[in-house]
């Protein structure tokens, strides 16, 4: 289980890239989300989630569906940020449920990495938070079937090569970050041999 | 005599003939190819848009125009060192994403970053259409974004992410783009715009504009392919100008456009 001082670590860095919107609302490429990046396939699934009216009612099916399909009609096409769609919406989320949405998140994230990487939990902070980052960006099978040499090396723990292989297309301080985290774990190997009788 | 000459004419007029017919899968003919663009290109957030688009100054109109700067649109952002942390620009409009000094910089965030990678690549086609010119010579034929177009397209199209991909790809040039992922579902969203399935993601192709973009007087395409996949938030947009040489089946990259490189256009 992560520790407390990595799950803020790795709250604080999502509710950086993804936001945190209290309503529904499509995304750049016309998802329906909601909190933190949260993806809601269909409107079965946006009915599961736990809304509220303004007046603080629980929202019902119905009142979920209108709101879904009130944003549908208004295409992003990369053109609006999320608070636009704050005008066609009736419903919202609670700050403690979408905490809760997200911690959520986290748990799954963390049995995945655990299925992918046996040692998981024995690997520093360092590496644990690189693969996290990692996993939230690229989803398991990505994570899993693209990075054939990145994995062999984190397999050997061997975090220089896993250093130089984490790299994505995405922003170069997001590359930058992930790759001093595995190579921070790498100098702490090599001063713990030096150090060792 | 009279009748020698007669069979010789023959003889070449044959000769010819069975040129002609070697080039009939995708040479059209050496008429002029006027340079042409569609409506993807013009997917940016301008507040008071040019109210046509059919010239080249109406392009230019479109580069110039400033975009909505609000908390509602993708119509500015500020940017960011990505080593220091410090903001560096503020962007506004095309003007600013080609003539500001935007090296080394981005947004603040990931999904404000593919947002910025996609209007910048747009800004830049649309820069690259001003630029281009009516082509003397096609050798693409028949361009409809469907499924037989899969096997025709190169494998620097697909959807790499990791460096062993990439690799992959490079060693691998002059195979298509179905040797490196199998499509798994044609999707037409319009007559410019489609998608493709693969595993675990999705490739959006437009077609942006056809015309002689690098001078050669042959025909191309210019390309936008945005790359998203299922289960995460990576969605990079890349931008490609293609062209078929003579008798070739596959297409050709002629440039990826970076959108930080500017020293590849001025």
């Amino acid at each position: 289980m992560a520790t407390q001082s990595e799950l803020k670590i790795l709250r604080k860095h999502l509710i950086r890239d993804e936001g945190n919107i209290n309503h529904l609302y499509l995304d750049s490429k016309n998802n329906v989300t909601i909190g933190v990046g949260h993806l809601i396939k269909n409107l079965a699934a946006a009915q599961k989630l736990l809304l509220y009216t303004l007046k603080g009612k629980k929202a019902t099916p119905a009142n979920i569906k209108l709101d879904f399909d009130t944003i549908k009609k208004h295409p992003n096409l990369n053109r609006f940020r999320a608070p636009y769609y704050k005008q066609f919406t009736l419903l919202n989320m609670k700050a403690a449920d979408i905490q809760a949405q997200l911690n959520a998140h986290i748990v799954n994230f963390e049995k995945e990495l655990k299925r992918l990487y046996t040692g998981f939990s024995s690997y520093p902070k360092e590496v644990r938070l690189a693969l996290f980052d990692m996993i939230f960006n690229l989803g398991y099978p990505r994570l899993k079937n693209k990075y054939p040499k990145m994995n062999a090396a984190i397999a050997k723990k061997d975090w220089f090569t896993a250093a130089n292989e984490c790299h994505r297309n995405i922003q170069s301080s997001r590359n930058i970050r992930v790759q001093h985290l595995f190579l921070k774990a790498h100098k702490q190997n090599q001063q713990k041999k030096k150090s060792a009788p | 005599m009279k009748r020698y000459i007669q069979i010789l004419l023959l003889f070449f007029f044959i000769l010819n003939l069975s040129a002609c017919n070697s080039e009939q899968s995708n040479h059209v003919n050496s008429n002029n190819y006027p340079l042409i663009w569609y409506p993807p290109i013009t997917q940016l957030p301008v507040q008071h848009p040019p109210p046509q688009l059919e010239t080249k100054a109406d392009l230019n109109i479109l580069l110039k125009a400033k975009w909505f700067d609000n908390d509602m649109h993708y119509g500015s952002l500020d940017l960011f060192n990505s080593k220091t942390g410090k903001k560096t620009a503020h962007i506004g409009s095309c003007k600013d994403y080609l003539y500001k000094n935007i090296k080394n910089s981005e947004p603040e965030n990931t999904q404000l970053y593919y947002i910025f990678l996609k209007q910048g690549l747009t800004c830049k086609a649309v820069y690259i259409v001003t630029q281009g010119q009516n082509a003397q010579h096609s050798y693409i034929g028949k361009f409809n974004l469907d499924r037989t177009l899969t096997n025709k397209f190169p494998i620097e199209l697909s959807f790499t992410i990791s460096p062993d991909e990439r690799k992959y790809v490079k060693d691998n040039k002059g195979k298509n783009w179905t040797s490196f992922d199998t499509i798994k579902k044609v999707t037409k969203i319009s007559e410019y715009v489609t998608k493709y399935n693969i595993k675990d993601a999705t490739q959006t192709l437009s077609v942006l504009a056809r015309g002689d973009f690098n001078h050669d007087r042959t025909e191309d395409v210019l390309l936008l392919v945005e790359n998203g996949i299922d289960a995460g938030s990576l969605s990079p947009t890349r931008l490609f100008t293609l062209t078929r040489d003579k008798g070739a089946i596959l297409f050709r990259v002629i440039k990826e456009y970076k959108l930080r490189s500017n020293e590849e256009l001025w």
